[in-house]
């Protein structure tokens, strides 16, 4: 088989040439018979079911696999037969492709057979004559000499013709892919091994992962399970995760292995892309806690340091004024009070504005009643979010409904606006709606393009609807749940 | 072992040499192919005649009042063309022409042939049509590979047979007995319509119509096919 093998791929002693040409003549000669047969029975088969189809599929498979060697691997033992509309056409597709290939061989293959015959016929000493010369044994000679480069073309269009058509079989006869029919399920049927894992070979990282891209530890020695490694063109591509008891037959995982090479190729491709994308997933979540943290870091900086020298500033400046009785530097003094608490206030305002210390201390649903409370428009409230949720989630939150809220003061000339947030089932939801005149593009403007950022960087989704004249509504859905964990 | 590139070169070789030999043969050929002509004309009494050609059409050509004229056309490629032998025996003239066996193009000896009226002939090709026009007489004709056409007929006896040709009659009279054989051609045969015992039979459709088939008539119509149609049919 493996010399057949070879004269695919074109590097053979002519004597596997002649041998592979041999076996797709056979090939031919079945197939046209064949051909007829799947005419006729696969309608049939089509009204019997899946699996009297996959029956017409496999005789196909093993004849072009024994015969001209196209290596197609069985379909996966899933418990769903599926046959496609693909299969079904190269199958009807058979007779044609079969008397094709025949007509396209016959041609050198009639040359050939007429130049032997005519120089048999002149090594006898026939009687005939070829052109302007009796057949004689000079000729018959040169007729053997010219039955040389016909039978080279021949066995060229047979070696030909098997090539396409392993070429056109693998993709005619390839199993459909299924959800259901992933190659781990193929392999744990085919080793009947259910719990059978697949450990995806992730060269630059130097790790295994599995198909989400979270990575993955190998069993060790004296574990229940064992490992097979499985490579491709010499590289390590994955590793097949099993029963110990397998170990007792390493060329029944090693066979089963080699089948599916390619496709565990893909799948490691897919699930390196998978690592990458929860790479950058956890990046830009990083990203975002670095700022929270950043916020919250500045916040406390203030409260701590200059908020608390300007009030203790305030309070020696309280006692300075009782112990003055002049009229005009009680004047100043009290001047310079009011200055100082209303820079007081607006430092209160700021850090709030950076990171709200309540937010911190005592999370998301009084921080939210604050921000109602502080709003110029009057704001209905409506929260179900109890306990605590991780502090970047807790943030983007507060700062949706904040960012929303300053929209309604400054721009949407609202009467009235409404907040809700609920934490069930993992999921942050937050809606913040005006009775306002809507309109609100959040291309215009850098307030709502880096709420989509921020809520986009823990995997969430913001979306705005606001039509002109019919108010503003803003959702923001959060997953409050860590996907690492 | 043979790489791809030295196999693809053992190709290109191979179908250049094929090639080769097949443009120099075709060269030949057309250079070498001939036609040629010649006539003779018979003398003396003439029983009978018997012309066996192996490949080539034969036309013969009733009503001569001067006698026996032949006249042939040969075809010959790469200088092998027909021979031709004539030898007569108790006033019976036999003509017999051959080919050489060629593995490439064709030999052929086309034959026309005027007779006076009532000189039976007996006609044999292996390969090639059989014309009798106007002829009046006995004939045997037959063929292996070719249409017999017979036109404006009238004698006794006529058998024609044929393999796998169509075998068309018309007889301007009736003829004492009309055999017609073809294994996969059709068999048609008009005749003037009377009483005839006729015998016609095919896998295929047979059709007798403008005749009375009567046994105890004087003129006898055989009309048979493997699987060609047969069709008698009679002339007011």
């Amino acid at each position: 088989m493996s010399a057949l093998a070879g004269t695919l791929e074109g590097r053979l002693a002519p004597g596997q040439r002649l041998l592979g040409a041999a076996r797709t003549a056979l090939f031919l000669v079945i197939g046209v018979p064949l051909g007829v047969v799947y005419l006729v029975a696969v309608p049939i088969a089509a009204l019997a079911g899946p699996e009297a189809l996959q029956r017409l599929l496999e005789v196909e498979r093993v004849l072009v696999n024994r015969l001209l060697c196209a290596r197609i691997p069985a379909p996966p033992f899933t418990p769903d037969v599926a046959v496609d509309r693909r299969q079904i056409g190269f199958l009807v597709a058979k007779l044609p492709i079969t008397v094709g290939a025949a007509v396209f061989c016959a041609v050198p293959a009639a040359v050939l057979a007429e130049l032997v015959a005519r120089a048999v016929q002149g090594l006898a000493g026939g009687g005939s004559y070829l052109g302007p010369w009796p057949l004689s044994t000079v000729v018959g000679l040169v007729l053997v000499a010219l039955a040389v480069p016909a039978l080279v073309l021949t066995v060229g269009a047979l070696c030909g013709v098997a090539s396409l058509i392993a070429r056109v079989s693998r993709r005619g006869l390839r199993a459909p892919t299924t959800a259901s029919a992933t190659v781990r399920e193929a392999l744990a049927e085919r080793l009947g091994d259910r719990a059978l894992a697949i450990a995806y070979w992730l060269p630059e990282r130097e790790e295994f992962v599995d198909e989400r891209g979270d990575p993955v530890t190998l069993p060790g020695p004296g574990s229940a399970k064992a490992w097979t490694a499985v490579q491709h063109r010499g590289s390590r591509v994955a590793a097949i995760i099993h029963d110990a008891e397998l170990q007792a037959r390493p060329e029944l995982v090693e066979a089963a292995a080699a089948g599916a090479v390619l496709a565990l190729d893909n799948e490691r491709l897919k699930a390196d892309l998978h690592a990458r994308l929860q790479e950058l997933r956890a990046s830009r979540r990083r990203i975002v806690e670095a700022i929270a943290e950043g916020r919250r870091q500045l916040e406390r900086d203030l409260h701590d340091g200059v908020q608390q020298r300007l009030v203790s500033l305030s309070l020696d400046l309280q006692l300075l004024r009782g112990r003055t009785d002049d009229g005009s530097s009680l004047e100043l003094l009290d001047a310079t009070i009011a200055n100082l608490g209303e820079a007081l206030d607006e430092l209160r305002d700021f850090a709030r504005g950076i990171h709200p210390p309540m937010l911190s201390e005592r999370g998301l649903h009084p921080a939210l009643e604050a921000l109602a409370q502080r709003s110029a428009v009057p704001v209905e409230l409506e929260l179900s979010v109890d306990g605590r949720l991780p502090r970047e989630i807790e943030s983007a939150g507060y700062f949706v409904v904040a960012e929303a809220l300053t929209n309604v003061a400054k721009y949407a000339r609202a009467t009235h606006a409404r907040v809700s947030a609920s934490g069930a089932g993992g999921v942050l939801v937050l809606e913040i709606a005006d009775d306002g005149v809507g309109g609100a593009d959040p291309a215009r403007g850098s307030g709502l393009r880096g709420l989509l950022d921020r809520v986009a960087a823990l995997d969430g989704e913001l979306t705005i609807d606001s039509p002109v004249g019919h108010g503003t509504r803003v959702r923001a859905v959060i997953p409050s749940t860590d996907p690492r964990a | 072992m043979l790489g791809r590139s030295r196999w693809a070169l053992a190709l290109v070789v191979s179908a250049a040499t094929l090639v080769a030999a097949a443009v120099m043969l075709a060269v030949l050929w057309l250079s070498s192919d001939r036609t040629t002509a010649a006539s003779m004309r018979l003398r003396g009494p003439l029983m009978g005649l018997e012309l066996r050609v192996l490949s080539g059409n034969v036309t013969i050509v009733g009503g001569s009042r001067t006698g026996v004229q032949v006249t042939r056309s040969d075809h010959s490629v790469f200088g092998h063309g027909p021979y031709q032998r004539r030898s007569t025996r108790s006033g019976i003239v036999r003509i017999t022409s051959r080919c050489p066996r060629l593995v490439v193009g064709s030999c052929a000896s086309d034959y026309r042939v005027d007779v006076p009226n009532d000189v039976p002939i007996s006609i044999r090709t292996e390969r090639g049509d059989i014309r009798l026009d106007s002829y009046h007489g006995s004939a045997d004709i037959a063929t292996d590979g070719g249409a017999i056409d017979v036109e404006g007929y009238c004698g006794f006896v006529l058998g024609a047979a044929s393999a796998t040709g169509d075998i068309t009659v018309a007889s301007a009279c009736s003829p004492e007995r009309l055999l017609l054989r073809s294994d996969t051609g059709n068999v048609s045969a008009t005749v003037p319509s009377g009483n005839y015992r006729v015998q016609a039979a095919s896998s295929a459709r047979t059709t007798v119509r403008g005749i009375v088939d009567d046994d105890g008539a004087p003129w006898a119509i055989q009309a048979l096919s493997n699987t060609g149609r047969v069709d008698v049919s009679g002339r007011s």
